[in-house]
């Protein structure tokens, strides 16, 4: 199992905090979730979903939260999509469907879940950024 | 002059089901029993399952 923060989700990172406008990666802030049933790992120099096979991507129920330096976001897959075996969760800078194929807007994500999801329930999803100096 | 600082980012997740109309939570527990997915907290106050508890490497 991987989780990481790829080089471009990096780059949105650091661009966002000291106000870099233009040119790419596009700086739009983290809005987007997908959960998948891809089994290739994420590596750093990721920009888009690989191979995601099955995806369901979807918006968080409400705006990330801060406390001390984590960061959290939630997102809650209904009890009528994303049905399938949910192996990678993957945080993405642009709008739902913009989360694989030639969209660029990859910042994070983990892999080598395996996770079955049915119709009769629903999944609530936090994925929680936290940044230390030590 | 060049200073190194450190800086980590840790990706931690958590996974909560809850069961949709046609089902109680007990029967929830059973299906993911048969699903093979794990049962790590059951929170029966907010009538949900932790099934999953991620932290990276």
């Amino acid at each position: 199992m991987a989780s990481i923060v790829v080089n471009r989700g990096l780059q949105v990172i650091g661009k966002r905090a000291s106000n870099v406008t233009g040119g790419t990666p596009t700086t739009g802030p983290i809005q987007t979730m997908a959960v998948d049933d891809g089994s290739t790992a994420f590596a750093a120099g990721q920009t888009t979903l690989l191979s995601p096979g099955n995806l369901f991507d979807l918006s968080f129920d409400a705006t990330p939260t801060r406390s001390s330096q984590t960061i959290s976001h939630v997102a809650t897959v209904p009890t009528g999509s994303g049905n399938f075996t949910i192996r990678r969760i993957s945080l993405h800078n642009g709008t739902t469907s913009s989360v694989t194929g030639g969209s660029s807007f990859l910042v994070a994500g983990i892999d080598g879940q395996s996770l079955t999801k049915t119709s009769d329930f629903s999944m609530t999803i936090t994925v929680s950024l936290t940044y230390t100096s030590s | 002059m060049k200073q190194r600082v450190p800086l980590h980012v840790e990706i931690k997740a958590q996974v909560w089901a809850s069961p949709g109309p046609e089902m109680s939570l007990t029967e929830l527990v059973e299906k993911m029993h048969a699903l093979g997915n794990p049962v790590l907290k059951i929170d029966e106050e907010h009538n949900r399952i932790l099934v999953a508890y991620l932290e990276g490497e």
